[in-house]
């Protein structure tokens, strides 16, 4: 494990950059006096990653909007989903999805390390079933639709579809109620697979914790290389 | 932590609140001013927008801006809003805190220096705003009403709030009309600035490592030469609960209908805090959260929406849920959620769903005093309030909720207004 100390004596303030063993890197920003603390944890996979690799085989393309829908999904287990359980600390938990990421976060005053480990334990479990995957669709279908009713956001993507005629930063992050009807558990497995190993992670933690909190957390939940 | 809040009632209607903490590197100042919402707000909305482009002493938004930049980069910026029958003006700053700065200048105080100029020294001649002044803002008022017209969300929720406050000034809009921002002129402006600075109730706040009375000092130097007369006493007329429901359906080009529901919450108009947290705390559980009912039944059951969530407004006495929903499924979501209102009432509020409220009202009020902006937004909320409220009591009236208040301010609701947005089935990008 490799940790830097990065700090600036004019404004008083440092933050730590951590390689962690299992190959995640770890940011952690203690700022004293604060009774919040936010945690950010997010993969290097966006809206304009088209391609995933099978084992043994060739690489194929995903219907657009995967990776948004997969944040949808990620929140959900075999047992309770993760809102359920940042309930019982009392955190607000979200999520987004933009062109080249996905971020799981929470924010909380109380219980730093519970809704730490809430939050790493959830990404790492991904828990999928066609069941559970159609009945996203009819949410984000309506995620899509509100989207559409936004003029600011439809004048960027016009933007965009005129300045990129290949790039898929032109597709539209949540995809289209055609293409996420494409969207199968399995499918959903695989971009997992592909994207979230802790190689291909970030996890950003700020306010009122320390770099010994976050660690003895971490150390405990992430899975191992 | 939170005992640092000080409030100065330094005159009559004008209060100086602060929150001294070297805790931030950005300090805060802003001031506020509530007026009664009347018929025509138009000259009083576009006040704090024309008054923060420039004065007597910047005479041009080119000059003003200048000054901001030798300030180390401060920020200035104008609000509007509504508390009860109630406008809220406000222009606010931000700057970097005076232990940072190179030369040991005192940023805090120049700043408070260039607000009050701000708002003491327009950039008037001959008792009217400079004309090239004021058209500049009537056109971005125009736009910002049209933006507001454009983003459907809010478009619903403003058709709901018109058609639910019929014959009400609540249910005006901030804005005022297009037709009426383009009546302005810069005499009819003036005279509504020169009765907003006699008559309104003002709130000055200052958050950062600053001496709040010299703040204050400099204020009331400029205030006493103000005639200040009929001071405002706030006011906001409460409906308890609604007779019948009204019910309204437009049609307009979108892809996805909209849902907004107003409930009257059997409220009083001289209701304190405590008791206004019970009903609070039932707004949550029904609608505020991830873990809300709303949540969890309309859109993760059944899949209806990707958003369903119920506010309080309780200044108004009001609650108003919000929902994008495909058109031929509206009536299917609002019975659902009447469904689940009249479950809450019928008393099926578990000990489990007050536990999550306390957690969550615990979490959020810790964060409150974590940034400068929120705590100013907490001195405003409170402008037309008789008593100064800090988030650790908020807290304590929220954590003395049982279940049975939930219960009980469950049943208290009444359905009053329904409005629904529906697409028209013509395709809205041709």
């Amino acid at each position: 494990m490799l940790m830097r100390k990065i700090k600036n004596s004019l404004l008083g303030d440092l933050y730590y950059e951590i390689d962690h063993k299992s190959g995640l890197k770890i940011f952690v920003y203690p700022k004293v006096g604060y009774e919040s603390s936010y945690a950010v944890f997010g993969t290097n996979y966006g809206s304009i990653d088209t391609f995933i690799k099978r084992q043994g085989e060739d690489a194929i393309k995903i219907p657009e909007g995967t990776a948004h829908f997969l944040e949808h999904k990620l929140f959900e287990s075999e047992e309770q989903d993760a809102f359920e359980r940042f309930a019982t600390t009392g955190a607000s938990a979200n999520a987004f999805t933009s062109f080249d990421k996905t971020c799981y976060l929470f924010s909380c005053s109380n219980k730093f390390a519970e809704n730490l480990e809430i939050l790493l334990d959830f990404v790492q479990h991904p828990y999928f079933t066609q069941e559970t995957v159609e009945k996203e669709q009819g949410i984000i279908g309506q995620e899509i639709k509100m989207y559409q009713d936004v003029p600011s956001w439809q004048v960027l993507f016009n933007l965009f579809r005129c300045l990129f005629h290949n790039h898929p930063v032109k597709i539209d992050i949540a995809g289209t109620v055609e293409s996420i009807a494409e969207i199968s558990a399995e499918l959903l497995y695989d971009c997992y697979n592909n994207f979230y190993n802790l190689d291909n992670m970030v996890l950003a933690c700020a306010g009122n914790t320390t770099v010994e909190e976050v660690l003895s957390v971490v150390d405990r939940i992430v899975k191992k290389r | 932590m939170q005992n640092i809040f000080k409030v100065l009632n330094v005159a009559e209607g004008v209060r100086i609140c602060s929150y001294n903490t070297t805790q931030f590197k950005t300090g805060r100042l802003s001031i506020n001013l509530a007026i009664p919402m009347c018929t025509n707000v138009a000259p009083f909305a576009i006040l704090p927008y024309l008054l923060a482009r420039s004065s007597k002493g910047y005479p041009s938004l080119m000059l003003l801006n200048k000054k901001l930049e030798e300030l180390y980069g401060a920020s200035l910026s104008s609000g509007l809003g509504k508390h009860g029958d109630n406008l809220i003006l406000s222009i606010k700053m931000s700057m970097v805190d005076d232990r940072f700065a190179l030369s040991g200048e005192n940023i805090f105080a120049e700043c408070a220096e260039l607000l009050f100029d701000i708002v003491f020294n327009p950039n008037i001649l001959d008792d009217a705003f400079i004309l090239s002044e004021l058209e500049v803002e009537k056109r971005l008022m125009v736009e910002r009403i049209e933006g507001e017209m454009s983003d459907k969300r809010i478009y619903a929720l403003n058709q709901m709030e018109e058609y639910m406050f019929e014959g009400d000034l609540y249910g005006n809009n901030i804005y005022g009309t297009i037709g009426s921002v383009l009546m302005l002129d810069g005499k009819t402006v003036y005279e509504a600035y020169k009765k907003v600075l006699e008559t309104a109730l003002i709130t000055v706040n200052v958050v950062g490592s600053v001496n709040s009375q010299a703040i204050a000092d400099l204020f009331l130097e400029k205030i006493e030469k103000i005639n200040r007369h009929s001071v405002m006493q706030p006011k906001t007329k409460v409906i308890s609960s609604a007779v019948s429901v009204k019910e309204k359906c437009e049609t307009l080009a979108v892809k996805q209908g909209k849902l907004v529901m107003g409930f009257r919450l059997g409220m009083t108009e001289k209701m304190d805090n405590k008791s206004r947290m019970k009903i609070n705390a039932m707004v949550n559980i029904f609608g505020g959260s991830t873990y809300s009912r709303l949540f969890m039944n309309v859109r993760e059951k059944l899949s209806l929406c990707y958003y369903c969530s119920a506010r309080a407004r309780l200044t108004k006495g009001i609650m108003i849920v919000q929902s994008g929903v495909e058109d031929e499924n509206i009536s299917v979501a609002k019975e659902e959620i009447l469904h689940q209102l009249k479950d809450m009432a019928n008393g099926n509020v578990t000990d489990e769903d007050i536990e999550k409220y306390k957690l969550f009202v615990k979490d959020t009020c810790g964060g409150i005093c974590d940034s400068p902006v929120s705590i100013d937004a907490w001195m405003r909320d409170q402008i037309v309030e008789p008593s100064f409220e800090t988030p650790n009591e908020r807290l304590e009236h929220s954590l003395a909720v049982t279940k049975e208040d939930v219960i009980a301010a469950a049943k208290a609701v009444t359905l009053d207004t329904v409005y629904m947005l529906k697409g028209d089935n013509t395709d809205a990008d041709a």
